[in-house]
């Protein structure tokens, strides 16, 4: 054997040792460990795992005036990774901008990096404005470093970092607040929606977020899937109406010293809400200052507080029986002032008797002794059969979240007794939201069809409309009925020269004044005032119905509300391009 | 003399010595080509990738922008800075009596204006074959790993 010689003895070793190193590493490749090691680092840094939320659906009113949207904010906060931050430096420019308290902020910049903390949040919702003028001192300070301290870092703004996010807002305000509810955007990761329109549709408007793993590494970037919005709405509210109406009822409660308001505006052959107004109401833009749930127990009182509505039901109970066949128009009641029933007297709002009066005059003069006796003749099974054709005691079903109801009871039930029939004629005894007395005389308005009062006009989904269409839900009464009583009271309001009536136009309409239940039984020195009106008379294109509680002025509800009624409608024609009664008269005959 | 025929002559040492190298240096070109070309590619698909993460970021960017522009569009033409600026303007709700109505042929009334963004599309499937977005090494890695469940599994060598 030839000698190898110990160069080539050492070339043998280091190659060997070369060869064994690299098998070794294969094998760890390849081994079972080395496997789920892969799998592991793969699991953990080879995708981030993020959750994409869709940008909240935006609520519309019913001609595209955008009531809530989404606005971008940022959140500035502190890198701890970055060394060179001075918490002197960053104290100094940003207590002032961001509205702190300059040691709050210089402590939480002095926050020592930690594995587990290494980011601050120093302020959410900051303006854009702002963000600007943190970005301009932060150039300027990376150009000119304002003098630092001995043993600080450079005077710059190094660290401060800021992210963009969306929040909800509403650019017109507190206007229909009260049907758009609010969302809670303070609450980034838990935020939600509270009444309204904003919590009945909540899932549609969220839409749905979508989790997706986002590679790493750049050369396997693909591209990341769009996320559609959360689905927008279109209200059937006229923005316009429904800032005239608040206007009209903010100046009524003031002037009236009422403790709140509400007008409803419906267009009765559809029940679109044209406009739903309340007094108070919130700015959704600053939920959190705002006590008056807490307060009043109530956010929409169209919708979550139901009470006595007094006069106003009559039309109802003339209604009925005038349908029944028990009454007609020209019914002759003796009117004695009083009437006995049950153990029970029941008087009129005066206690005065008003005589021989047809039933246009026992609705003109709101007589309580005429309507029990015209509920009498109805009979009670009758009575309460058409209430419960008209919807009351029941939801509406209205499209927003909150509404209330307080059921209606009805003979054999534990709350029902004799009286009860008399009392519920003219509005006492039950209890009603505004919202389910329009559905009700809607009908009315409407020869005799009720329609479902609704608050969604569309839905947009990915771009696509849908429209919803008008529904009817009963017809409780005949048209033959309808039009007999909406005659019946338009001349009601005529002869009484009611502070109602519209120049131009033909409107029917009643008043309700209707003392409030307590403990101690009826009190009547503050009552509910309203008004329910419709028209015009020969072609009703809106009802409004106007409640005002408590007020203070006058207890009367011609005095307080029909006047609210009139002024209401006074921009209503403008708004709604209705003519005078003569002039529409005229162009029906030109285009025929 | 059927055993073998004896090379009665053979190549000078230096012309062999010439051969190896060329070989060797053939291998090292191959090698230096195949890295090249390898790293070309990747740096080109790296490039590619970080843009269209680059475009994802501008489109989450873009979408927020036309929410905050639509809801700031909507602040500036709200009620109550279009009556403001109506009332700087001197205009006036006109009274029920000042106006006239008239009928106009084919107009329908005022419609609903909403802009809304396009439907989101469907992310098609990439054409992209996964082994072109694959390293080199994984590529191996797979095949060698194919190749002993192959063997598991009682398949023939190729």
């Amino acid at each position: 054997m030839k000698n190898l010689g110990r160069l080539n003895i050492l070339g043998i070793i280091l190659t060997t040792l070369t060869g064994l190193i690299f098998m070794r590493m294969i094998y760890v490749q390849f081994s079972n460990g080395g496997q789920e090691l892969l799998k592991e680092a793969e699991a953990n840094y080879r995708y981030e795992h993020e959750e994409i939320v869709p940008t909240r659906g935006s609520i519309y009113d019913r001609w595209g005036n955008l009531l809530a949207g989404n606005k971008v904010v940022y959140e500035v906060g502190i890198n701890l990774n970055n060394s060179e931050r001075n918490p002197r430096i960053i104290a100094k420019y940003l207590s002032g901008l961001l509205n702190m308290d300059y040691n709050d902020v210089y402590d939480q910049a002095s926050t020592p990096l930690k594995s587990s903390k290494q980011y601050i949040l120093l302020a959410d919702f900051v303006d854009n404005d702002t963000i600007n003028k943190i970005q301009e001192i932060k150039e300027k300070l990376a150009e000119n470093p304002d003098p630092s301290l001995t043993g600080e870092a450079d005077g710059t703004l190094e660290g401060i970092e800021w992210q963009p996010h969306l929040k909800r807002e509403y650019p017109e305000n507190a206007l229909a607040s009260n049907v758009l509810g609010f969302y809670g955007f303070l609450d980034r990761k838990d935020g939600s929606a509270h009444y309204g329109v904003e919590e009945e549709y909540n899932k549609l408007l969220a839409g749905n977020a979508m989790q997706v793993d986002i590679p790493i590494e750049p050369r396997e970037a693909t591209e990341i899937p769009t996320v559609p919005p959360g689905d927008s709405l279109v209200l059937t509210i006229d923005r316009r109406i429904q800032q005239s109406v608040e206007e009209i009822l903010d100046r009524a409660v003031e002037k009236n010293q009422a403790i709140s308001g509400t007008i409803i505006v419906m267009d009765p052959k559809t029940g679109e809400i044209l406009a739903m107004a309340t007094s108070p109401r919130i700015n959704p833009n600053e939920y959190w200052e705002s006590n008056m749930v807490v307060e009043t127990k109530s956010y929409n009182r169209a919708i979550d507080i139901t009470y006595e509505p007094g006069s106003v039901f009559k039309v109802l109970t003339m209604a009925a029986a005038m349908d029944a066949g028990v009454v007609t128009p020209d019914t002759v009641f003796d009117d004695t002032g009083s009437i006995e029933l049950s153990g029970y007297t029941i008087y009129n709002w005066d206690r005065s008797a008003w005589g021989q009066q047809t039933m246009l005059g026992c609705m003109q003069h709101s007589l309580n002794v005429c309507l029990t006796w015209v509920a009498l003749q109805l009979g009670s099974t009758n009575f309460y059969n058409y209430m419960n054709a008209f919807g009351i005691g029941q939801y509406t079903n209205i499209d927003l979240a909150g509404e209330k109801v307080f059921p209606l009871s009805y003979p054999g039930d534990t709350g029902w007794a004799d009286i009860s029939l008399g009392t519920n004629s003219f509005g006492q005894g039950l209890a009603v939201t505004p919202l389910q007395m329009v559905q009700a005389i809607g009908a009315i308005a409407n020869d005799g069809k009720m329609m479902a009062p609704h608050i969604i006009k569309s839905i947009i989904k990915n771009g696509e409309k849908t429209d919803f269409p008008a529904r009817q839900i009963g017809q409780p009464i005949t048209t033959k009925t309808a039009h007999d009583l909406s005659d019946m009271l338009a001349i009601s309001l005529e002869e009484e020269a009611s502070s109602a009536l519209v120049e131009g136009y033909r409107v029917s309409g009643k008043t309700g004044t209707a003392e409030i239940p307590s403990p101690e039984g009826y009190i009547s020195n503050v009552t509910n005032a309203s008004f329910v009106g419709w028209g015009p008379t020969d072609d009703p294109e809106f009802i409004v119905y106007v409640w005002l509680e408590k007020p203070k002025s006058s207890i009367w509800g011609s005095v307080v509300a029909s006047p609210v009624f009139s002024k209401v409608v006074e921009k209503l024609v403008v708004l709604m391009d209705i003519p005078p009664d003569t002039t529409r008269r005229q162009l029906l005959m030109t285009k025929n | 003399m059927a055993n073998g025929f004896i090379q009665a002559f053979q190549q000078a040492p230096w012309r062999v010595q010439i051969q190896r190298l060329g070989l060797i240096l053939l291998g090292l070109v191959v090698f230096g080509s195949t890295a090249g070309v390898y790293l070309s590619i990747s740096a080109n698909a790296y490039a590619t990738g970080v843009q269209v993460q680059e475009y994802d970021i501008k489109r989450d960017e873009y979408q927020r922008e036309i929410a905050d522009l639509q809801t700031q569009k909507a602040s500036y033409i709200s009620s109550s800075n279009m009556e403001k600026r109506a009332g700087e303007l001197g205009f006036e709700v006109p009274a029920q009596e000042e106006l006239v109505y008239m009928i106009v042929p084919g107009y329908t009334g005022r419609q609903l204006d909403i802009k809304t963004s396009p439907p989101s599309q469907e992310i098609k499937p990439s054409l992209i074959k996964p082994a072109f977005s694959q390293s080199l090494w994984e590529y191996l890695v797979q095949s060698v790993l194919l190749m002993g469940n192959d063997l598991q599994s009682g398949g023939a060598l190729p």
